[in-house]
């Protein structure tokens, strides 16, 4: 039978690319991921077989993460990737350049909350369930915080027509960090 | 009113994006974006969010995991002394095949089977898989320093190893030295030995004198497709890494364990 160690392997790299994507930074996303690895191998015992492994895991992630993110709500809980564009793009053009660093920039712009949901599905293709269920949030919750956290990623990038969804929600605008 | 579509909202505009419609809805935001060029626009707009993220990061899931990350090593620090993690017994049966070869009954190997194989063997183990996954898809840079030029190569890594190295002869298994590199484990030297048969199989040997932990015996594990022999003979640790069949690593891995056997630094 297949252990959890050898069960976690495969999910590791995805969750260094979420958390790199969630914190903007190569460095303190290993971190989280050694955090979560360190958290799910303890708790080993309350992992059952015919769980979703790679949701467990993202849950972990993100309840460290949300700690952490409560435990630092003063301090500047967002560096943005300085080298990241070039570390990651696969050749040097100009227009990717500056597109990845607008990304980088908008997405340490949002709130957690959208930054979350938009990762989880755009970046990590989970179901709408599954990421109700990481971030332990009703299903509708979820399309909602996708729905702004999306328009407010594009009005940033300057991306398509400049007005707002003809739906909204009916929710406070999300906040925005001070500049 | 007779016009379905009206009834599109919001959030079936996103699920549409996702993937997460049924056909029928599906079908009706097609026609409602076909007739609607402003939601069109921003449908597209979505897209590429989701396409600019996956250039944005997904490489790092294309990357090695460092060692640090290896579940195994961070298991084993946990103080996970149960069997099937790692460097698994599941590999008992193709060691036992190697002990039996080698008629070796007791000793270093008998005590590193049927103990634990240590935190340090786990992490030499994961680096040498790592090297291997990483360096023998390269098709003009597999090697440092080719075997053109061995000489050179056996002296170079010996000064950086610090211990004469001697690099196996695999030819009577059909498997040709393409050359070697210099790699870091755990802060020490470590070295890699990559050979190729007429198929294009490569073969990776993993030396290093990273401590490879007191009661590290010769263990077997798998992982991804690759199949890794590993042992530590008191001072070098080896792994050798491949994809061949359990058994025909297992036959050239007793050959390289030969072949070390009388070079062991004191």
């Amino acid at each position: 039978m297949t252990d959890l160690p050898e069960a976690l392997e495969e999910h590791i790299p995805a969750l260094r690319r979420y958390a790199s994507a969630l914190l903007g930074n190569r460095d303190r996303a290993d971190e989280l991921v050694q955090d979560t690895l360190e958290r799910a191998l303890s708790r080993r015992h309350l992992f059952r077989v015919d769980r979703n492994l790679r949701g467990w895991l993202f849950t972990i992630m993100h309840n460290l993460y949300a700690n952490n993110a409560r435990s630092r709500s003063r301090a500047p809980g967002f560096v943005p990737v300085e080298d990241a564009a070039h570390r990651l793009s696969d050749g040097p053009h100009q227009d990717d350049h500056m597109a990845l660093r607008d990304l980088q920039r908008a997405l340490s712009e949002m709130t957690p909350q959208h930054r979350t949901v938009l990762l989880l599905i755009g970046l990590e293709g989970l179901s709408y369930r599954e990421a109700a269920e990481v971030l332990d949030i009703p299903v509708g919750t979820v399309m909602s915080r996708l729905a702004r956290a999306r328009e407010r990623l594009r009005l940033a990038l300057g991306d398509g027509p400049g007005t707002a969804p003809a739906v909204e929600e009916g929710a406070p605008p999300a906040r925005r960090r001070a500049p | 009113m007779t016009d379905p579509a009206r009834n599109i909202t919001e959030d079936e505009l996103h699920a549409y994006v996702d993937g997460a419609l049924k056909e029928r809805r599906r079908q009706a935001v097609e026609d409602w974006l076909a007739a609607h060029p402003a939601d069109a626009e921003r449908v597209a707009a979505w897209r590429r969010q989701i396409a600019l993220m996956s250039k944005a990061y997904g490489a790092i899931a294309e990357e090695p995991v460092p060692a640090r990350l290896c579940a195994r090593t961070i298991a084993a620090r946990l103080g996970d002394r149960r069997p099937a993690t790692g460097l698994r017994r599941g590999g008992l049966a193709a060691a036992a095949a190697v002990l039996l070869a080698l008629g070796v009954a007791g000793g270093w190997m008998a005590h590193g089977l049927l103990g634990s194989a240590s935190p340090e063997a786990e992490e030499v183990w994961h680096e040498a898989l790592s090297a291997h996954r990483v360096f023998t898809v390269e098709k003009r840079h597999a090697v440092e320093v080719g075997s053109d030029q061995r000489e050179h190569l056996v002296r170079w890594l010996s000064n950086r190893l610090g211990y004469e190295v001697v690099i196996p002869d695999l030819a009577g298994h059909g498997f040709r030295l393409m050359g070697g590199r210099l790699l870091a484990s755990s802060g020490e030297p470590a070295a890699q030995f990559m050979y190729e048969n007429a198929g294009g199989d490569r073969l990776t040997l993993y030396v290093t004198r990273a401590n490879g932990g007191a009661d590290a015996g010769f263990s077997m594990g798998e992982e991804n497709g690759m199949s890794a022999f590993y042992w530590y003979d008191g001072r070098v640790s080896y792994a050798l890494v491949g994809t061949l069949s359990r058994e025909a690593l297992n036959a050239i891995a007793i050959d390289v364990y030969r072949q070390l056997e009388g070079v062991r630094p004191s």
